[in-house]
């Protein structure tokens, strides 16, 4: 080929990048350019009353939404729009796990009992009884044998998921905020209203090691995937990382920490999403403890934040119903 | 310089004691000539003082013996009257008396801190702007998504329907709370619960210490269990007045 013709190849294959970044551009939805330009947000939906939990389903092309209103959606996040829609009170829920392969979830109910349940269809696949007060977190172990909850609960409740049979119950004396598997191994951890990181060992009934993660009351917490570190807020604006494995402390959260009603931890630990009441929702450096960017929510507070599982896009929820999209590219 | 508020706790910290006959002390913040009496008065025939000051310092023995618990008389349940019955519905009263049952804490108690948590007001919707905190306990807004409800929607129910979540939020603390200072802790730091009441709650330097230093009484950079609870101690001798019990 001669120099002439490579010259206009490349000048026409310019020409055609740039039409279709503009055909890309024109497909974005009520694309708001905020911060240093590499933020951008677009309204999913609303689903008509606060949102109690929402997530990004693996893959990123769903999401995942719970309200007040005893309503669970299931949100298309290329148009926007709402795809599915569970209606009844056992789909009003403030946590959730997935399986592995993303087709179930583990979700608590109003009446404290525990659904395993099938996304596309929303029917129950095991329920899982025995707790009698409020459940407001629930775990699934790696493996998916193992499903636990806590929450107002006189008691940590684990089940064989397989046939729903009761494998432990951990009597506890304050209400557990957050609770997760730590992958690998066999142990179960919990965050405590008093600030505590307890400890279990799935394998026996034995007593939990506990240690103080925070001086003042722990409100919100979230735990990595694999379990091993949790970020937990206090009631008095103090946030923490917290390494479960060495039971230390990784880091304090400095800049604006008060008033956190909602926290995210991204799939490599590098990033944190926290949402407030003052309708701010902000990104976080885990690894200088600095935060990077922030936006605005709407009603009176951010009540559920989520990372998509790599890391590029972030989605919030507040307690009008608004879900909100936001691109961390 | 006394502070009006802190002489409104101390007015009804006196009223509470006042078993020598002496009219009420109106509570209203003022530290005239009837409230330093009623101290002086105090001193004299409790603390066996020779020269009585009238004054009520943080950490002395006039504010030691006021808010000491068993000073404070609880009614008797037969005439089935409790603190501040008289500034709640006979539903919600009758509510709270069966939700305490459950709990196994004293209905005062619990009265008390709901008192102290909602400015006197039960009401279920009143809201601190900041925080966002809501209704009889100030319910934080994680709090309520953790019980599956939102801030706004524990507002728009009825004092009566609230009570569920306040049950709900004390379920794990239940058979524990003995005192009125427990039953204040769960609210507030439910590490606490079943320590002396000496235990430290916050200390210096720190978020939780800066945010509740208006509690340390004694000013030595340390909340106790007791100085926390002092102002719902308060809240419990003012509730057992004429007006308020019932």
């Amino acid at each position: 080929m001669s120099s002439m013709w490579k010259h206009r190849a490349s000048f026409l294959l310019v020409i055609l990048f740039f039409a279709a970044l503009g055909v890309w551009a024109r497909q974005q939805p009520q694309v708001k350019t905020i911060g240093p330009g590499r933020f951008s947000k677009h309204d999913l939906g609303n689903s008509g009353d606060g949102i109690l939990k929402a997530i990004l389903l693996p893959g990123s092309t769903a999401a995942i939404s719970s309200s007040a209103n005893d309503r669970t959606s299931i949100w298309n996040l290329a148009d926007g729009k709402e795809s599915k829609r569970f209606s009844g009170e056992s789909f009003r829920f403030q946590d959730i796990a997935l399986s592995s392969d993303a087709r179930s979830a583990l979700t608590p109910t109003p009446s404290a009992a525990v659904r395993y349940w099938d996304l596309a269809t929303g029917k129950n696949i095991r329920i899982l009884a025995g707790a009698k007060v409020n459940i407001s977190t629930v775990a699934l172990s790696e493996n998916g044998a193992l499903a636990a909850a806590a929450g107002q609960d006189t008691a940590i409740h684990v089940w064989a998921l397989a046939d729903g049979t009761s494998v432990r119950i951990f009597p506890v004396d304050v209400a557990q905020i957050r609770i997760a598997f730590e992958f690998g191994s066999q142990r179960l951890v919990s965050v405590q209203a008093d600030g505590q990181v307890c400890v279990r060992n799935t394998q026996n009934q034995g007593p939990p090691a506990c240690i103080a993660a925070l001086p003042e009351p722990a409100t919100t917490a979230v735990f990595s995937k694999d379990g091993r570190l949790v970020l937990i807020e206090g009631q008095y604006g103090t946030l923490v990382l917290w390494d479960v494995d060495r039971a230390s402390l990784v880091r304090t959260l400095t800049g604006t920490t008060q008033n956190i009603s909602s926290l995210a931890l991204s799939a490599d630990g590098n990033l944190a999403l926290s949402g407030g009441t003052d309708k701010t929702v902000r990104l976080w450096n885990l690894r200088t403890g600095q935060q990077i960017a922030h936006t605005t929510g709407s009603g009176s507070y951010v009540s559920s934040v989520a990372f998509s599982s790599d890391g590029t896009l972030a989605l919030f929820g507040c307690d009008d119903g608004k879900l909100t999209l936001w691109r961390l590219e | 310089m006394n502070l009006p508020s802190d002489v409104k706790v101390v007015q009804a910290l006196l009223n509470a004691n006042l078993t020598i006959p002496l009219s009420l002390l109106a509570l209203d913040g003022i530290c005239g000539p009837a409230t330093i009496f009623a101290i002086r008065k105090i001193q004299r025939r409790y603390l066996n003082s020779k020269a009585p000051d009238g004054r009520v310092d943080p950490g002395g023995p006039t504010l030691h013996f006021l808010t000491d618990p068993g000073r404070i008389a609880i009614p008797a349940p037969a005439t089935g009257a409790i603190a501040w019955g008289a500034k709640v519905s006979p539903e919600f009263k009758a509510k709270l008396i069966k939700i305490c049952a459950n709990l196994g804490v004293d209905p005062n108690f619990l009265m008390s801190a709901m008192a102290f948590e909602s400015g006197e007001s039960f009401s279920p919707s009143v809201k601190n702007k900041v925080s966002g905190a809501t209704g009889l306990i100030q319910f934080m807004p994680s709090t309520a998504s953790g019980l599956s409800t939102t801030t706004a929607k524990l507002a728009a129910m009825t004092a009566v329907d609230q009570l569920d979540y306040v049950e709900k939020y004390f379920n794990p603390y239940k058979g524990r709370l003995n005192t009125i200072e427990d039953t204040y802790m769960a609210i507030l730091w439910p590490k606490a619960i079943g320590e002396a009441n000496s235990y430290v709650c916050f200390s210096s330097p720190s978020k939780a210490y800066d945010q509740n230093a208006g509690l340390d009484a004694d000013g030595d950079g340390k909340v106790t269990k007791a100085e926390a609870a002092a102002k719902v101690k308060a809240k419990l001798a003012k509730g057992l007045q004429a007006g308020y019990v019932g």
